[in-house]
């Protein structure tokens, strides 16, 4: 596919999500697109750190979760929204880089626990500090309406993605993947790894403050300990695995595949079943499709090119 | 001199891997490393591009007091290694390779002029034409040009070749060594650390010997790989 067609290909279907408040007026279809579209922007967060640069940062429900707590507290305070959601993502990356200096340090399997606890700790602190659930006052109840929350989490998305885009094909892109690929070879290369690492976390928790913003204004009612539940960080890691890591394409069709199947597994199985179908499918993929739904999919179309060739 | 090694030390635990090195290389020079296993040829190495940090002693790079960098500063610098067991960036293409030395070490100013340059450097090593494999396709040899080709890409001035010859047939192993001569006259300084003597004599100019972490012979190879220290060391007495 050449760039104008792939480009119009985008276009196209930016302007279908742009229009589809327009057609739809079931509130269930609006709920599941606005799901996908927060799924993107939270896995696609993760895809930076985890999937372009290596490190498998577990604790991404912590950013997550400040992003969302900040913004839901300080938007509900009066402040305009954007700015309540600029603040929550501000504060979730000025975390990461407290975090960062010792977590770095880490290497492997340590830095995998070290960041799963430090997402554990801060989610006892809130249910402990903030037991109770945070309702929409009555007014804003009154006028709730799910097509700005799509809005919204569509404008997030794109954004979130753009920048990915914008990585993938940048300096810091290549960075990110020598890292991955061995940490000593690239620092041989000139590769301030440490330096990388907190730029990746840096942005990558940036936009996770933001699909956390995004969640806070569109829940009616938060429990703050929820915010920085595990299920946040485990979604999107196995968005990513599933979708393909380190690619552009992979967190967008692993969100929507995600969403899709929750759906469809809590119709037709009992509560929380869809849970163990995820981990199975999870550990088929880490285990016989390493490359994920884009690798299967990029394998299949060589095949092909490659019967028809013969 | 390009590099002076000074009363250079390293101890792990109990065991001194380097003793007291001392070492001055001009430019322009091809200097062989050699000695038995465990004699210390690639901690110096790792001391030389910052990967271990010296317990005692100096190196110099054209004057300035290098020791204590990190690797990536000293390889901005303009020393670049190659590693014995090679490296390749797996799941990323040849040229992708070489455009993170190009745009990291080598200051590349765009994404593009890397590209090309790097480009150039493939066919120089003789990689042409394979810039857009990953480097998880490449074969032994191809693997081992990478590694050179990915080093060259940071624009070194001393470049540090960690055992290229090993697992390469005699006919490669001639190809390499014509590699390793091409970039010596194109102006690198060049540190080699050999097992294949043969290698070595045919190429460098002067030889240090090293021996349980200790410099027991320098100079003239064909004289010094004759030296009765040097043969004991190799054969025992």
């Amino acid at each position: 596919m050449n760039s104008s067609k792939r480009l119009s290909l985008i276009g196209a279907f930016l302007l279908i999500l742009v229009a589809v408040p327009l057609f739809v007026k079931r509130n269930d279809i609006l709920t599941w697109i606005t799901f996908t579209l927060i799924y993107i922007t939270l896995s696609q967060s993760w895809n930076i750190i985890g999937g372009y640069c290596g490190q498998q940062n577990l604790g991404h429900a912590a950013f997550f979760g400040i992003g969302a707590l900040l913004t839901r507290y300080v938007w509900l305070a009066g402040v305009p929204l954007p700015a309540a959601m600029l603040l929550g993502a501000l504060a979730a990356c000025i975390f990461a880089i407290i975090i960062g200096f010792p977590a770095f340090r880490l290497k492997g399997v340590y830095f995998i626990i070290g960041t799963l606890v430090m997402a554990e700790i801060l989610k006892m602190i809130f249910d402990t500090i903030l037991p109770r659930a945070n309702v929409l006052p009555s007014r804003m109840l009154g006028a709730y309406s799910l097509v700005p929350r799509y809005y919204l989490s569509l404008i997030i998305a794109v954004l979130t993605v753009t920048i990915v885009l914008w990585i993938s094909r940048s300096k810091l892109g290549l960075g990110l993947l020598s890292i991955r690929e061995d940490e000593d070879a690239a620092e041989a290369l000139g590769v301030n790894t440490q330096k990388n690492k907190l730029v990746a976390f840096m942005i990558s928790t940036f936009l996770a403050g933001l699909a956390g913003g995004v969640y806070a204004y569109y829940a009616v009612a938060a429990q703050p300990g929820y915010l920085f539940a595990a299920v946040w960080t485990f979604d999107a890691v196995i968005i990513v695995f599933v979708g393909g890591m380190g690619t552009i394409m992979g967190p967008i069709i692993g969100s929507v595949f995600f969403v899709l199947l929750k759906q469809l597994l809590s119709l037709y199985l009992p509560g929380g079943m869809h849970v163990l179908v995820f981990g199975i499918l999870f550990i088929i993929v880490v285990l016989f499709f390493p490359g994920g739904l884009i690798g299967l999919i990029e394998k299949l179309r060589r095949t092909k090119e490659g019967g028809a060739a013969n | 001199m390009i590099l002076e090694v000074k009363s250079l030390k390293k101890a792990f635990g109990g065991i001194i891997a380097v003793n007291d090195l001392d070492m001055m290389i001009a430019e322009g020079e091809i200097i062989g490393l050699i000695g038995p296993n465990g004699s210390g040829k690639t901690t110096t190495f790792s001391l030389i591009s910052g990967y271990l940090t010296p317990d005692n002693g100096r190196i110099l790079y054209d004057g300035v007091d290098i020791t204590g960098l990190k690797p990536n500063r000293i390889c901005q610098l303009g020393i670049a290694r190659t590693f014995q067991l090679t490296k390749p960036f797996t799941n990323m293409t040849a040229l992708e390779n070489l455009m993170v030395g190009r745009l990291y070490g080598g200051g590349a100013s765009s994404m593009k002029k890397a590209a090309e340059e790097c480009e150039e450097i493939l066919d120089y090593v003789g990689l042409g034409g394979k810039g857009r494999l990953m480097a998880n396709r490449l074969g032994v040899v191809d693997r081992k040009r990478l590694e050179i080709a990915r080093a060259l890409a940071t624009k070194p001035k001393i470049l540090l070749l960690d055992e290229m010859m090993s697992g390469l047939t005699p006919a490669e192993m001639d190809a390499t060594l014509e590699l390793v001569k091409e970039i010596h006259r194109s102006g690198i300084t060049l540190i080699v650390v050999e097992h294949v003597i043969r290698a070595i004599l045919q190429v460098s100019n002067r030889l240090f010997v090293l021996n349980y972490g200790k410099k027991i012979a320098e100079g003239d190879p064909t004289e010094v790989i004759s030296d009765s220290k040097v043969v004991e060391a190799y054969l025992g007495n």
